[in-house]
């Protein structure tokens, strides 16, 4: 099979699932996915270190279980939906057993907290934006959980409502009410920000 | 298709009178170099060896699964064989029909006895005690006479 940069679904899944293709499948994978899987986790993570315990799990439950995917939806779908689950799974564990550190307080502190969330992000040295980015992830990341991945989902990821709503098991009118109340929030929070 | 999507949600944040667009393209999420690329073999090892382990644990399954079920079937053959031969046509208790027993009895009647062939209850109906102790005297009688001469006199008047 002669080395191409995008793949079929089905082309993908007959590598990975071919012994002889197999590296090769899980290379062509990777570069269709490996970067869209570890930002959508990073960005609801927000630490690097987090979301790359995170993505690894993510790809080895992937891998794992790529030989029994149906196909019932398609790859990047599927993909999306695992790596929702273990990004929600991770942050309710966080919230659940906070670390507990003298430096920088409890993350649980720190994800309601917008003080924080800014000097966190401020000085993570693989974040790099201006003030204005710092408060737009600031605004983002007080979302309520549901409305932030719907954010995501939307304004980085650009999936379709039809996507998501097979992804979040939510329908799609739903889901474009939680956006809009997502930007409006975010608006809003900036605003607030601008004037101070 | 994406291209398309893109454009979907810049018209829809331009409906809702958004300019969040503009934040978009500057966002600076950031990764170590190289990072992708090592962790690209990282997992390809980290899952090749669970995979390689499943694989002995599915092997490991099978051999004992190969082991067991020759035990099992051996174990099923003799447990048939237990319920079966007393049902099967060796066992005494076999059904026969009455032309069956008919038959068989009317080929060997000699070989059996009078008390094999009639029931204890029924032997009086069938031979009144009056009856039996007549047979039972002639036969004596008769006994008696073929063999006298191996008896002694004491022995004859004993008799009488």
């Amino acid at each position: 099979m002669s080395s191409k940069s995008t793949w079929t679904d089905t082309e993908l899944l007959e590598m990975l699932r071919d012994e002889r293709y197999l590296e090769q499948g899980f290379q062509a994978f990777c570069r269709m996915y490996q970067e869209r899987i570890y930002y959508q986790i990073r960005r609801m993570v927000l630490d690097h270190d987090d979301a790359d315990d995170v993505y690894q799990n993510t790809m080895i439950k992937i891998f794992k279980g790529i030989s029994s995917f149906e196909g019932k939806s398609s790859i990047f779908t599927w993909v999306y939906r695992i790596a929702t689950n273990e990004t929600l799974t991770f942050l309710q564990k966080k919230n659940r057993y906070p670390h507990q550190s003298l430096s920088s307080g409890s993350d649980s502190e720190q994800l309601g907290n917008p003080g924080r969330i800014y000097d966190q992000l401020a000085a993570d040295p693989y974040f790099d934006g201006d003030q204005l980015q710092l408060k737009f992830q600031e605004a983002i990341a007080l979302l309520p959980e549901k409305q932030k991945l719907v954010f995501h989902m939307r304004y980085y990821d650009e999936l379709s409502y039809k996507d998501m709503s097979a992804i979040l098991d939510t329908s799609e009118g739903a889901l474009k009410a939680s956006f809009h109340h997502a930007v409006k929030k975010i608006e809003e929070y900036l605003k607030d920000q601008i004037d101070e | 298709m994406e291209n398309l999507e893109s454009k979907d949600v810049q018209k829809e944040l331009e409906e809702l009178g958004s300019n969040l667009m503009q934040y978009k393209s500057q966002t600076g999420w950031q990764v170590p170099p190289v990072y992708f690329r090592e962790t690209q073999v990282h997992i390809w090892n980290q899952w090749r060896q669970t995979d390689a382990i499943q694989s002995k644990q599915k092997k490991k399954h099978w051999s004992w699964i190969s082991y067991f079920a020759p035990a099992v079937t051996i174990a099923s053959i003799i447990g048939f064989f237990i319920w079966w031969l007393p049902n099967s046509s060796l066992s005494t208790d076999a059904n026969l029909s009455a032309t069956e027993i008919e038959n068989y009895l009317t080929q060997h009647v000699d070989d059996l006895t009078l008390s094999e062939l009639v029931h204890p209850d029924q032997m009086t109906d069938l031979f009144p005690l009056e009856e039996m102790e007549n047979i039972h005297s002639e036969a004596n009688e008769k006994y008696i006479e073929e063999n006298i001469s191996n008896y002694s006199i004491d022995e004859l008047q004993q008799m009488l």
